[in-house]
């Protein structure tokens, strides 16, 4: 390698891991200070204990985070579910369209994706009263599917795309009808995709704020909002072990995603030999 | 290819199942008897739901609290009117608010029969909308390591002492409120003419003055030491100090703002029986004495419950009697303008 | 026979009409409407004569654009280092990115709250090396606020920059360095342009983000410094005037889409578009 290449590697690497450090830093502060033994959040910690996580998890004392975890939690996996029933097959029909009709509805499927999520909030909030929908726990489902959905649509139409033709054509061939061909060999192949994309919307509609700020009625207190509060009110340090809970999640579920996913990235890369 | 064997069918059947259950859960929590009650954001909703929770649980009805200041409680409660439902069975305001109320026609006339702790009430207590539960004593909250005693509004912007350690917060509070007409009085204006108060809050924005969102926040910075002084109710110092935080409290020489706190009935609230067993647990003396203890100390407005020890270090005899009572008349229609001139004082 | 179709997307199309694109048009509705019934524009003409409401807007629109600006400049290595990663490094590069991304911008927000805070270790590393007199809270001003944002914002930018990296074929660079080029000049001429459109893609992201960030504003910034989001909420929560609310929420979404709009026409730019 010449000089003036080695010299490039270098500053590449280290400008690059610096700023991934700088990226990554919080998180690892936040799951640092979960352990704090002491009584206020600081970071580095007073010392280290699980005591914050017993309190967390005790019902007694934590019943309100409890409430509002439950509700996140109900709130995530009807998301997954109805992102799951309108966006994959929607993800499925888009790949057979042609060019022109593609062109129209693919962005206006991904559209909720790039525009303020604040904005659809107060709009809806609007709309659906006009209608009679008032704030409740399914309204602010019904505002996570809109707006995630799109999240499961771009992860299953990735895998989508790949699908080979011939393979239904066979099973149809053999005389299978459309729907159980549907479910015994497209649903399958498209596994990874919709792995893929419930994870995201789980963590997005657990982790979102502005959707719920305008579509939770005062019954539905949801994880976000009751952690923003706790940030403001007095920096409760359960906010940390809520954090090291959370990241745990994303930890977990990344880690699995890759394993899920792993044979195809392997195939993708075989595609473009370095 | 990919190997997994999910039986897929199970799965999603149980998770549905597993999901709509607590929905229908909840449909069913509201025919057996439960109300959402709005409560002032902090230890006001901390306490009620620990103490006036187990209360009316046992009396078969479920309590949700749902944190809201007073005047947040008013717009829910207009966005909902007009749909219907209320967003709240009852709520927990100031007379400013109660007037609002009234006008907007949100509340109703409570029925004092219905309230078998009504008669042990402070005559003052009694409204025709319903029962005061408290009379919050506003003045200010200092670190008495840190700064002095203050004494006035005034002392505040003008000593040096304190420049740079005060935090101010804006109208979205009704303890904000009155304090800023008060520091207008003190500078030569009155409900009418604020302009004195935003004239000195400019100035002091100059010289370091320390501003807050919500009185939570303040009570944050406090608890890190970036401000020494801040205005609050005497329950607000005690709710400190019960934390293990340094914290005294101070009367304004000029007479300190009281704002008595009243439970009204939501108009249209589909279980008014709740709402009335709420009212009672909240005015009665097991609750209202708890109430007086730390770490809340509030004013008991219950004549069978004696002021703690405790609470009459806070305020004497003559503290009660230099209280001041804001013309909420004069205060309500010019708060939303007096909201948006903050902002642009103190926005950078 | 091609099986799939309008039949398969026809649920989700509905439900994109019905469930986004209308309540948009009723929010642009909303804010056209006159108060005495009707239509019209009083609800701007009030918007505008606010004092306060253009000093929002130009700041909550710069701080979108610093923000991009941050985050391109910290991403940008991060890209390049990337681009030159062998596939276990690279898989290593997604995973430390999606990691943050997924967890909450309320846990990330509140990290920053401790790290800068008076007794944080910013605060102490700094006055300990002697650079600062005391002690002192970083929070409450705009380059805190900047700095927070560029960190949560960052992978939004890195995802599309990672995936068209990641698809792009590096016979390209060969090419390139067999005629002798360095890496500088690979970087400039050859991989930018082809990570342009993902960069763009970015920017929209960051932009739209950036400037909706509520949470960390508030948290952040403290009462002094008012971007649009909290205006909207005030609007909304406290004095309840829902026309102006949406006059506002307008204005933001009609500002992010024609910056959306530059981007899209940017980046069909001839020199810019996509190759394979």
């Amino acid at each position: 390698m010449v000089e003036g290449d080695r010299l490039f590697r270098a500053v590449v690497a280290g400008l690059g891991w610096l700023a991934i450090a700088f990226m990554v830093a919080p998180v690892a502060v936040a799951l640092v200070m979960s352990f704090t033994a002491g009584q206020t959040l600081k970071f580095p910690p007073d010392g280290f204990s699980l005591r914050w996580y017993y309190v967390l998890f005790d019902p007694l004392r934590s019943a309100p985070i409890h409430t509002a975890i439950w509700n996140s939690l109900q709130i995530a996996v009807l998301s997954v579910l109805g992102a799951f029933l309108f966006a994959m097959p929607a993800a499925y029909g888009a790949t057979r369209l042609k060019g022109k009709v593609s062109a129209i509805v693919e962005p206006l499927m991904l559209a909720p994706l790039v525009l303020p999520t604040l904005v659809y909030g107060l709009a809806a909030l609007i709309a659906f009263s006009n209608v009679g929908l008032r704030p409740s726990l399914p309204l602010v489902v019904l505002g996570h599917i809109v707006v995630f959905g799109p999240l499961m649509f771009r992860a299953c139409i990735a895998i989508a795309q790949r699908l080979d033709p011939n393979l239904e054509e066979a099973s149809t061939l053999l005389g299978v009808g459309a729907l159980m061909t549907f479910l015994r060999i497209t649903l399958p192949l498209m596994l990874p995709g919709i792995l893929a994309g419930a994870f995201l919307v789980f963590m997005h509609s657990l982790d979102n704020v502005s959707i719920s700020l305008f579509l939770a009625d005062a019954r539905t207190s949801v994880l976000p909002l009751r952690m923003f509060a706790m940030i403001e009110e007095s920096l409760d340090v359960r906010v940390a072990s809520i954090s090291g809970v959370l990241i745990a999640v994303v930890f977990v579920g990344l880690f699995l995603a890759r394993r899920v996913l792993e044979p195809s990235r392997r195939n993708k890369n075989l595609d473009n030999p370095t | 290819m990919l190997n997994l064997k999910l039986p897929r069918r199970s799965v999603v059947v149980g998770l549905g199942g597993l999901v709509a259950a607590p929905m229908f859960g909840v449909s069913r929590a509201n025919a057996a008897g439960s109300i959402v009650a709005a409560a002032f954001p902090g230890s006001w909703e901390d306490s009620y739901r620990t103490v006036i929770g187990p209360v009316l649980k046992s009396a078969g009805t479920e309590l949700v609290l749902a944190p809201a200041l007073a005047q947040d409680q008013i717009a829910r409660l207009r966005a909902s009117q007009a749909r219907g439902k209320p967003a709240f069975d009852a709520m927990m305001v100031s007379p400013g608010q109660t007037a609002t109320a009234i006008e907007n026609g949100l509340i109703e006339k409570i029925d004092p029969s219905k309230l078998k702790n009504w008669s042990k009430l402070l005559p003052g207590a009694r409204t025709e909308w319903g029962p005061n539960v408290t009379i919050e004593i506003t003045g200010f909250a200092y670190n008495p390591r840190l700064v002095p005693k203050p004494r006035t509004y005034r002392e505040l912007f003008e000593n040096p002492v304190y420049q740079g350690k005060v935090g101010w917060s804006g109208f979205g509070s009704n303890t904000a409120t009155i304090a800023w007409v008060e520091i207008a009085k003190a500078f030569g204006g009155s409900e009418d003419d604020l302009s004195p108060a935003f004239r000195i809050l400019a100035d002091s924005l100059k010289k370091g003055a320390v501003i807050t969102s919500n009185n939570q926040q303040q009570m944050a910075l406090y608890q890190q030491n970036e401000i020494a002084v801040f205005i609050s109710t005497v329950g607000n110092v005690a709710n400190l100090r019960g934390r293990g935080v340094q914290c005294d409290f101070a009367h304004p020489t000029t007479g300190s703002p009281a704002l008595p706190v009243a439970l009204h009935l939501v108009k249209g609230s589909t279980n008014p029986n709740a709402v009335y067993q709420y009212m009672d647990a909240a005015i009665s003396a097991d609750v209202q004495r708890q109430f007086s203890m730390p770490p809340t100390e509030v004013l008991p407005t219950n004549t069978d419950v004696p002021l703690t020890a405790s609470l009459k270090t806070f305020i004497t005899e003559a503290d009660m009697r230099n209280l001041i009572y804001p013309n909420w008349a004069k205060i309500n229609p010019n708060r939303a303008a007096w909201s948006a001139e903050f902002d642009r004082v103190v926005k950078k | 026979m091609t099986r799939g179709g309008i039949p398969f997307l026809a649920p989700m199309l509905a439900l994109s009409v019905a469930g986004f694109l209308v309540p948009l048009v009723v929010l642009a509705a909303f804010s056209f409407s006159d108060p005495a019934g009707g239509f019209g524009v009083a609800n701007y003409a009030k918007l505008f004569a606010d004092p306060l409401a253009l000093p929002v807007l130009f700041d909550t629109l710069a701080l979108g654009f610093k923000v991009v600006v941050t985050t391109t400049l910290v991403g940008l290595p991060i890209a390049v280092l990337f681009w030159y990663a062998g596939p276990r490094e690279r898989s290593l590069i997604v995973f430390l990115t999606l990691l943050p991304m997924l967890v909450s911008n309320v846990v990330r927000t509140f990290a920053w709250i401790v790290i800068l805070g008076r007794q944080g270790p910013v605060s102490q590393t700094l006055a300990g090396l002697g650079f600062i007199s005391a002690p002192r809270s970083f929070l409450f001003n705009e380059t805190s606020i900047v700095v927070v944002l560029t960190q949560i914002e960052l992978p939004l930018l890195l995802l599309p920059v990672l995936a068209i990296l990641s698809r792009t074929d590096r016979s390209y660079v060969s090419a390139a360095e067999t005629l002798g080029a360095g890496p500088w000049r690979i970087l400039a001429t050859v991989v930018l342009p082809l990570a342009a459109p993902g960069i763009l893609a970015g920017w929209v992201l960051v932009f739209a983000s950036a400037t909706t960030s509520y949470v960390t504003h508030a948290a952040i910034g403290g009462a002094r410094f008012i971007y649009l989001p909290q205006y909207i909420y005030r609007e909304v929560a406290v004095l309840f005037q829902w026309p102006a609310a949406a006059t506002v929420a307008f204005v933001l979404l009609a500002t992010t889409g024609i910056i959306m709009a530059a981007m899209a026409l940017l980046s069909r730019h001839p020199r810019l578009a996509a190759h394979g």
